[in-house]
């Protein structure tokens, strides 16, 4: 019963949400869109949970000195400080300590760890990214020819190559991103038939 | 020997004892026969009897460490003049140098070679790579200051088709229609994707536009406030809660993106925009800005595809491949391409703003980069011309 159960129903809810999807009923319309409603709720209370997971997670590490527990201080600090804020305001996540908490703290941190990017690309550039053979020249050349062709001097230094960066965007590199895509799509639908005809059982793990 | 060999097959067995049996030449040419030699030593080392009257003292039985060549620092090594000399009890026999005694000093030459040298060459190629990481820090960090502080002088900039494409879109929208902005970004990529959220929404208050925003990542939402706030104030007239909403955010990802779909009606209810706006059906564009693919491909899979509503996108410069096939198949209808594709975007609503003067900055940076990328595969070359490579 244990394994039936949870089995029967996720297939039932998938099959139905599926249905849904290809015809056009108002009865098993009203059904999916309920579905999707609880899972949006569910959700949303899934948050809730990773919070509480978070916040026990960080007190152990604070109460057994484990490595780095200072750290796990800040991290409860600025968390329980935008949680007041926004529980205790009207204005929700629009309240100033959230809006200071997030504009003076997580858009700069966030940024800056983003930025740091040019740099490592730029040394990485120079120390790792040869022409070693056939496949990584045609790399380097495409690369630098998006590269250089992005920048808005690009052509000053060749009328056509602009043109050529489009061409490694629109033709290669699109057909190589269509392939991709068409992947996922397959792997896609064939772990979602295996759950829903119960081969695999995600939610019993 | 054999019992050693307990536990495997029977072939298996066969072929350890035929490993065995075979000695090297130079072994055999030492004169005594390898049988011999290995019953010797399994006479004098007892597998498991400790000599009497030793008991308790093995552990304080130190054994020599190794104080040179590929073994120093190891204790235990089984000498090899001990392997190869001739056993006591043919000691009658006068003292002269056994066969293969060369091949032995030969042996102990090849042990007995410095390490060092080769730890020092290390060191300075390793110094030497930690000065050019630095030296390309400083070199882009300069290049983009020079950049910020040469901008403002206007950037003639090719258009392309795709943001053509983008601003066709929005500006063949009438006055009063919608459209659904979902901010899929965090301050990560707002670098990028902001400045293009600040044209679009220029743009579309000047058509008269009404404006649902909302964002399936939790940053968004404020992000989505922060833009709105600072583009509203160019436009009088337009009001929070008429003209335009935030919805917030909405979790659940795939399933956040049909959420919006069946639910939107409701979900604007409370504000006076719900009296114009009663679900999906009534939205005229969607425009999706994207931080990464996987929040474009929830929008064109569970919204675009099934509802079949027009949709453009504005995504960073790395979601740029994955995005492609979806404007060449028509699904998406316009595509902004990263701090680019908002500069773009800018010169052809004659509207410049931050992407055109961050434009230049960009540009010295690609070039840097483009440099120090010639210059690793020169200096490349030049170490396989030497035979380093």
């Amino acid at each position: 019963m244990k394994r039936v159960l949870p089995a029967a129903i996720a297939m039932a809810a998938g099959f139905l949400v599926l249905v849904d999807f290809f015809f056009d009923n108002l009865y098993l319309n009203a059904l999916g869109v309920t579905l999707i409603n609880w899972v949006v709720i569910i959700a949303a209370f899934a948050l809730i949970l990773g919070f509480l997971n978070i916040l026990t997670f960080h007190l152990r590490k604070i109460f057994q000195r484990q490595e780095g527990w200072p750290y796990s201080i800040a991290l409860l600090v600025v968390a329980g400080t935008v949680l007041f804020g926004g529980l205790t305001s009207a204005q929700g996540y629009r309240a100033p300590l959230v809006r200071t908490v997030f504009d003076y703290v997580q858009t700069p941190l966030q940024a800056s760890l983003f930025s740091l990017l040019a740099f490592y690309i730029a040394s990485a550039g120079y120390r790792a990214f040869r022409a070693r053979n056939f496949e990584t020249f045609l790399l380097v050349v495409a690369c630098l020819v998006v590269l250089v062709g992005q920048a808005p001097l690009a052509r000053y230094l060749w009328e056509q190559l602009p043109a050529l960066k489009d061409w490694v965007l629109e033709v290669p590199s699109t057909a190589g991103a269509r392939g991709i895509v068409i992947g996922v799509a397959l792997g896609s639908l064939a772990t979602g038939v295996r759950v829903l005809v119960g081969f695999d059982r995600p939610y019993s793990e | 020997m054999v019992s050693s060999n307990e536990g495997l097959q029977g072939w298996e067995q066969e072929e350890v004892l035929e490993g065995v049996e075979e000695d090297p030449e130079w072994l055999r040419e030492l004169g005594a026969p390898a049988d011999e030699v290995r019953g010797a030593a399994e006479e004098e080392v007892p597998d498991e009897e400790t000599t009497p009257g030793l008991e308790g003292l093995e552990g304080l039985v130190e054994e020599p460490r190794e104080k040179e060549g590929l073994l120093a620092g190891i204790t235990g090594v089984l000498r090899v003049e001990s392997i190869f000399a001739i056993s006591h009890r043919i000691g009658e026999v006068a003292f002269s140098p056994p066969a293969g005694a060369d091949q032995v000093a030969r042996f102990e030459g090849v042990l007995s070679q410095p390490l060092a040298p080769v730890a020092a060459k290390e060191q300075p190629r390793a110094r030497m790579t930690g000065v050019i990481s630095w030296l390309s820090y400083l070199i882009l960090a300069a290049a983009v200051v020079g950049g910020i502080l040469l901008a403002g002088g206007s950037i003639d900039l090719p258009l392309t088709q795709a943001t053509a494409d983008f601003y066709r879109t929005i500006e063949s929208l009438e006055e009063g229609s919608v459209a659904l902005l979902s901010h899929d970004y965090d301050p990560g990529t707002a670098a990028e994707i902001t400045p293009q959220v600040s044209a679009i929404l220029d743009h579309l208050m000047q058509r008269g536009v009404k404006i649902v925003n909302l964002s399936l990542t939790p940053e968004g939402q404020a992000l989505a406030d922060r833009a709105l706030e600072s583009v509203v104030s160019d436009h009088e007239g337009y009001i929070r809660g008429r003209d335009y909403v935030n919805l917030g955010y909405v979790a659940g990802n795939e399933v956040g993106a049909r959420f919006i779909a069946e639910s939107l009606g409701p979900r604007l209810s409370p504000y006076p925009l719900g009296e114009r706006v009663g679900g999906l059906e009534d939205v005229d564009l969607i425009v999706v800005l994207a931080g990464s693919q996987e929040h474009l491909r929830r929008w064109v899979e569970q919204v675009q595809a099934p509802y079949k509503v027009a949709m453009v996108a504005g995504v960073s410069a790395q979601v740029d491949p994955a995005a492609r096939p979806y404007y060449r198949s028509g699904q998406l209808k316009g595509l902004l391409s990263g701090l680019v594709g908002a500069a773009e975007y800018e010169r052809v609503n004659q509207h410049p703003g931050v992407a055109l003067s961050r434009m230049l900055p960009q540009a010295a940076a690609h070039l840097v980069i483009a440099l120090f990328i010639l210059l690793g595969n020169f200096a490349y070359l030049v170490d396989r011309l030497r035979g380093r490579g």
